[in-house]
């Protein structure tokens, strides 16, 4: 059992590699892009928000919209890339279906892992962003794995639960990125929470964004160490989340063969 | 994603003889499998959720299956009748309905060209998934890639997406990493009719040498010649069963029979029935009543899949089948004299000229040939020659339809090479007859002595 499963970690590792190489190759900068596009991007919804519809975000002393606003960025980037590709992982891979005993169910790994790539290159802009807004990096950032953790299970769930039911409902790939973009408004990521009337906050809760990122601003900006329960509890959904989503994925995957 | 593992009987039975691992590669009991059917992606989705499944669509009903370790097994049957079904099967990319699939070791099948590679990806990136799926670690996998590349011999291609790939390089690059990584169980669908002769001459000998080293080897093929040379065992499907399986020759034969029986009913008993669509499409156009004494000309007997190849440096015109008195025939008299013409043009000049002849049955099997050559008079000829060649042969062959290929060959740079060849340049029929003392293909009997028998003991 345990040598299937190393061979497996294997086959993850290098589709992961050849997945990143392929999304670089023949582009002049290559992987720098992973670097550049988050900034970019950051750059942007700082303009439009933080200079023309003048958002404000202090913290403390400092005014710091453009670094807030992409501490939640690279999260939203993360699930919103989880979300995009999820729907066409098995669709991608009908030629794997029809013959092969190709484990698909470790399809979503190399997404996450993939993901998780690029989340790792826009926390080191971030970083670089945070200390060239004036901050200084607190002990509390010793935390950082623990606060993105819960976006593991959360990507593998999407990654199953969404690539298992596009193969039956081809509709729902059309859908998914309207469902990323409404994540991203209904988040505390481009306004912070108090700007929100009190009635509709805990409902933002329910948004798989919200704590983590509310998580990651405070042992970035404020070196608090978040709650126990509010650290934990996104970890606890998530992996149940992702239980589930690989319990359908199995269901579904015996009628592969059938409707790809 | 089942089945790999399946466990051994914990309390073998005491007239058990076989040491722990099975001498059997794959076993198959009462194997069955059935396609549900389903409207749409939604119905099957209401199925797997626990929803009644209505009907469904047999492929395969009680298929009982062993295959040695080291063996090479042929699987033969018409379409449809479940090979496909039962490859994948095998390679454990369905599940089956009913029964239970042991498998010993690592299993590899190459079923479908176009699957199994990433389009996307390079030969190379594909390769090396391939590899990671057969359980080989990414360093023993570099290790193999030079032998993959050179025996895929694909040049630069090796490192282009694989969408950009010929169907033949797809097969070349496939076949050479399952080759190379050595599984125990190799399962090939056809896959060797995509490449070129050289290409397929170079797989059968690796297959060969694969075989000797225990690796089980399973293939589908329709060259039915290929399954009796090839393969210790066989197996005939028809309509999702097994209905022959065992030594070669005999499942081959108990095939061309259950073909013969559905295509042509004139067949002499145990006789070969005309088999590829071509030969069977022109046969049946032909009139049924023949004079059974003389040869004649049925002008609707005509060769369709003429092929030509050659340097270009002769042409071929002109053949013919001709009796004694030199009239054009094509529906022969079992046993009598005739003769294969051709007019050969030369184009350029060319040096020690050969001429052949070869007779193949419908199945592409070669019965006979006969060459004419290093003969003084055609060391040397010059372009713009025209030579009439004659083979004169007896048609010792049972009533079924047959091809003649015809041949020039000369020297070109010293080796010699064929100017031009054509094969299938005309088909000839055997005419029916109703004698049940023959069988097979060619006539082996002695007119002034028939078979006899001696009551020894009563």
């Amino acid at each position: 059992m345990s040598e299937g499963s190393v061979a497996r970690s294997r086959l993850v590792a290098r589709l992961t590699r050849q997945r990143i190489a392929q999304r670089y190759s023949g582009s002049l900068l290559g992987v720098a892009w992973a670097f550049l596009l988050p900034l970019l991007m950051v750059s942007l919804l700082a303009l439009v928000f933080g200079e023309l519809l003048a958002v404000r975000w202090q913290v403390g002393e400092i005014e710091a919209y453009g670094a807030v606003l992409f501490s939640g960025l690279v999260v939203h980037l993360f699930v919103a890339e989880c979300i995009s590709t999820a729907p066409g992982l098995v669709l991608a891979h009908a030629h794997y279906v029809k013959s092969t005993t190709f484990p698909l169910s470790i399809l979503p790994w190399t997404m996450v892992l993939d993901a998780g790539f690029h989340l790792l290159a826009g926390v080191i802009m971030l970083i670089v962003v945070v200390l060239w807004f004036g901050f200084l990096l607190q002990p509390s950032l010793l935390l950082l794995p623990i606060v993105l953790l819960p976006l593991l299970p959360l990507g593998l769930g999407l990654g199953w639960l969404l690539s298992a039911l596009t193969a039956y409902f081809r509709d729902l790939g059309q859908v998914t990125n309207l469902a990323a973009t409404a994540m991203l408004l209904l988040s505390p990521v481009l306004y912070p929470l108090e700007n929100v009337p009190a009635q509709y906050r805990d409902l933002y809760l329910l948004n798989p964004l919200t704590l983590p990122v509310e998580n990651l601003r405070q042992i970035l900006f404020y070196g608090e160490v978040p709650e126990v329960f509010e650290l934990l509890l996104p970890i606890g959904v998530s992996v149940l989340f992702a239980i589930a989503g690989l319990w359908v994925f199995r269901r579904l995957q015996r009628g592969f063969y059938d409707v790809l | 994603m089942s089945g790999n593992s399946a466990p051994l009987p914990t309390e073998s039975p005491p007239n058990q003889t076989e040491t722990t691992p099975s001498r059997y590669a794959v076993e198959l009991r009462g194997v069955g499998k059935t396609y549900p059917l389903f409207a749409g992606p939604g119905d099957r989705f209401r199925q797997l959720l626990g929803g009644a499944v209505k009907d469904g669509v047999d492929a395969l009903t009680d298929v009982n299956l062993s295959v040695e370790r080291g063996q090479i097994f042929g699987i033969v049957g018409k379409n449809g009748s479940g090979k496909s079904t039962l490859l994948r099967l095998l390679s454990g990319v369905l599940p089956p309905t009913t029964g239970t699939i042991e498998r010993q070791g690592t299993v590899a099948a190459l079923l479908e060209l176009g699957a199994g590679f990433n389009p996307e990806f390079s030969g190379r990136d594909n390769v090396l998934i391939t590899c990671s799926l057969l359980g080989i670690d990414d360093q023993s996998a570099l290790q193999r890639l030079p032998d993959i590349e050179a025996f895929a011999d694909v040049g630069a291609f090796f490192d282009r997406p694989v969408k950009t790939y010929s169907t033949g390089m797809y097969a070349r690059v496939a076949f050479a990493a399952l080759a190379v990584c050595e599984p125990e169980v190799l399962i090939l669908d056809e896959i060797l009719a995509v490449g070129d002769e050289a290409f397929q001459r170079k797989c059968l000998a690796r297959l060969e040498s694969l075989a000797a080293s225990g690796c089980t080897i399973i293939l589908v093929t329709h060259n039915s010649q290929l399954v009796i040379e090839f393969c210790q065992a066989a197996a005939l499907l028809a309509d999702g069963k097994v209905v022959s399986s065992g030594d070669p020759k005999t499942v081959v034969h108990e095939y061309y029979r259950q073909q013969g029986f559905n295509q042509a009913d004139e067949l002499p008993g145990g006789g070969f029935a005309a088999s590829s669509p071509t030969a069977v499409a022109a046969a049946e156009s032909a009139p049924r009543a023949e004079s059974a004494a003389a040869a004649w000309y049925d002008d609707t007997l005509r060769s369709v899949s003429v092929a030509t190849y050659g340097s270009g440096g002769a042409r071929i015109e002109n053949a013919q089948i001709c009796d004694a008195n030199g009239a054009q025939v094509n529906v022969l008299v079992r046993g009598a004299s005739y003769r294969f013409c051709y007019r050969v043009q030369t184009l350029d000049n060319a040096h020690n000229l050969e001429f052949g002849s070869l007779i193949k049955n419908t199945r592409g099997v070669e019965l006979g040939g006969l060459i004419l050559g290093k003969q003084p008079g055609l060391s040397v000829m010059p372009a713009n020659s025209r030579i009439d060649v004659a083979f004169p042969f007896v048609a010792n062959l049972l009533p079924g339809s047959y091809f003649f290929n015809a041949g020039v060959r000369a020297d070109l740079n010293g080796v010699p090479d064929y100017l031009h060849r054509v094969m299938d340049a005309l088909m000839f029929r055997v005419q029916d007859e109703t004698n049940h003392s023959l069988s097979g293909i060619v006539d082996f009997s002695e007119t002034k002595q028939p078979p006899s028998f001696v009551v020894v003991d009563s």
